[in-house]
């Protein structure tokens, strides 16, 4: 009885730690693929087989294709703008009200807390919205890109529940001491929460770092492309000259269409370390984060 | 004390009650005034700005200036074509993620749960949670280069001996390549929150269960399941809430006019013919019709779960 229990046990786990491996290898494989590829000489990678296990030769001439691109260099300056800034409002914003509706109730707080929940739920829509933002003036600016999209009442919700753990008993004494509360909030709930506005804070950045949909609607002005407007029209509509392929033609490069599909993977490699880089070490944070300011939902 | 002391007071009038609050509460309302500024004009303003979904709206006449049309533009979009295709897609497609991809990560979550190798199971996580972090114009670029004919899911075909198959042009592969890489991007984020739950769960139960003589799949089911069914149910609601919405971003990016015939869901029609074919009126009245029916949706299987014993949602 106990040996045949024991032995299902140890099947069990055999099978799991298996499947889990498989899934992993899975997740990681295409990863690797774009980073072998990325690393490979352009031309053997072209003609030979597509299963890569290493890198296929080894070059970097693809990278210095992208490093020499213009239009990424400028992109990137442009995400970079447009991350910090509406990260900055949307972590305000977050803080700001998930601390309001943290309070014990006073008049008007329910209303403020179904005006933000009723947005979860409901909205104007694509079009709708597009002509509200014509009519303010913001299509085609800098400023569509720093205030469409920066709040998201999800993450205002996980500092709240956090906010909500944090035991009265610290304000009472601080309101003693003659604190109000907006010393109360940054004094002592601010430096209590650092866990969950860090994880605030990643999926602000990542979700900007990685939005395409708002650039794609609000913006046709080059100059102000995002990188992922740019990383569209290089890996999906194959726009070579967007890719920088002009600076491949003029160095000779005999096989053009060679070089055009190693650029896109150096692109990406390019294009999304920064995310992957952070990643690690805010992970512990945000599965901290999630486990105390998820679980109310 | 409290209670005599409102005795002896006359009750004050909402004006009273209104000065007393702003005077007690000014600091709170002046620090929620930034948060309802910005929900006002970018959330609630596009609401308002439904109405064109009853206008022959132009742009240079404007809100207020257009000619109102009833419910002519709802007929139009019912009358064409196109809206039994892009209805027909976007229930399809939902309906297959909440098949196959709402229990994916319930499973996976179960699964790690189990493991009991610390730094093997920090592997998997951080490994899993990865895709979540990659753009999805990257994503889609790599499964478009995957599953072209000269990809690397063609090429192992290939070597197997068996024919290759064209998943980019032909439309009938359109629903599998969206689901399936869909599941792979989502399934280790999605994971989280079970975890969270499952760590929530009184480590008593398992002991009870052990000293009752149960292995390890039936403490799986009888006490880790029951444990996160809550959040299963929360997010469950969620999901059924939004059926009739397939987000328009990774359909935009993987589809081609050649598989418009199963990829073209009501969000990806609302982009093409409203911001690149100036039909605002119509494009706002088929947005308006999605999100009523999600909204019914929603309250719906909010009900349900409540009629069967469930924490809903409201």
């Amino acid at each position: 009885m106990v040996e045949s229990k024991r032995g299902s046990d140890l099947t069990f786990r055999i099978v799991n730690t298996l499947i889990l491996t498989l899934l992993t290898l899975a997740c990681l494989y295409p990863c690797l693929y774009v980073l072998f590829a990325s690393f490979s000489n352009p031309v053997e990678l072209y003609t030979g087989s597509k299963i890569l296990l290493w890198p296929r030769g080894f070059s970097f001439n693809a990278f210095s294709i992208v490093f020499r691109n213009p239009n990424i260099w400028r992109a990137y300056l442009n995400t970079i703008l447009y991350v910090t800034s509406s990260t900055a409002l949307g972590l305000g914003l977050s803080i700001l009200g998930a601390f309001v509706l943290s309070r014990r109730v006073f008049p008007g707080q329910r209303f403020f807390m179904s005006m933000v929940i009723i947005t979860m739920f409901f909205g104007g829509g694509l079009i709708a919205t597009y002509m509200v933002m014509r009519v303010y003036g913001l299509v085609n600016t800098v400023w569509s890109q720093i205030l469409i999209g920066s709040m998201n009442t999800y993450n205002m919700i996980m500092v709240m529940s956090y906010f909500r753990t944090i035991p009265d008993s610290l304000e009472e004494s601080a309101a003693l001491d003659g604190a109000n509360d907006w010393t109360v909030l940054w004094k002592i709930y601010v430096p209590l929460s650092v866990p969950v506005i860090a994880v605030v804070a990643l999926y602000f950045i990542v979700a900007k770092w990685n939005d395409w949909m708002t650039s794609a609607i609000y913006l046709t002005n080059r100059n102000l492309y995002s990188l992922q407007l740019i990383l569209k029209e290089i890996l999906l509509s194959g726009n070579e000259e967007v890719a920088g392929m002009n600076a491949a033609a003029s160095g000779g490069a005999a096989d053009y269409q060679a070089y055009s599909e190693a650029v896109k993977y150096a692109t990406i490699v390019v294009s999304t370390l920064p995310v992957l880089c952070v990643y690690p070490f805010l992970q512990k944070y945000f599965v901290k984060g999630v486990m105390l300011g998820a679980i109310k939902g | 004390m409290a209670v005599v002391s409102s005795k002896i007071r006359k009750k004050p009038g909402p004006g009273v009650r209104f000065t007393g609050a702003i005077r007690r509460y000014w600091v709170l309302y002046l620090m929620f005034l930034p948060v309802f500024l910005y929900y006002f004009l970018f959330n609630y303003m596009p609401m308002f700005g439904i109405v064109i979904g009853f206008q022959d709206f132009k742009v240079t006449r404007g809100f207020f200036g257009s000619e109102w049309v009833g419910l002519e533009n709802f007929r139009s979009f019912f009358d064409s074509m196109y809206a039994w295709r892009c209805i027909r897609n976007t229930l399809s497609i939902s309906i297959l993620t909440l098949l196959f991809g709402f229990p994916a990560p319930i499973i996976l979550a179960l699964m790690m749960n189990e493991v009991r190798n610390k730094p093997f199971l920090k592997t998997v996580q951080t490994i899993t949670y990865m895709p979540h972090f990659i753009s999805m114009v990257v994503m889609s670029s790599i499964i478009l280069t995957f599953v072209s004919n000269t990809g690397i899911i063609n090429e192992v075909l290939r070597t197997l001996g068996l024919p290759i198959i064209d998943f980019n042009n032909n439309p009938d592969c359109f629903y599998p390549v969206y689901v399936i890489s869909g599941i792979w991007q989502s399934v280790g984020w999605g994971s989280i929150i079970y975890l969270a739950a499952l760590s929530g769960i009184d480590p008593t139960l398992y002991e009870a269960a052990t000293i009752d003589g149960a292995g390890r799949l039936r403490k799986l089911w009888h006490v880790s399941l029951p444990g996160i069914m809550p959040t299963i149910t929360i997010l469950l609601i969620m999901q059924v809430g939004s059926i009739m919405q397939v987000g328009s971003e990774k359909i935009l990016l993987l589809y081609n006019p050649a598989t418009y015939e199963k990829a073209d869901v009501i969000s990806t029609f609302i982009y093409r013919r409203g911001l690149t074919e100036a039909e605002y009126g119509l494009t706002t009245a088929v947005g308006l019709f999605e999100s009523e029916i999600n909204l019914i949706l929603l309250l719906t299987a909010d009900r349900i779960a409540k009629l069967v014993g469930q924490r809903g949602l409201f």
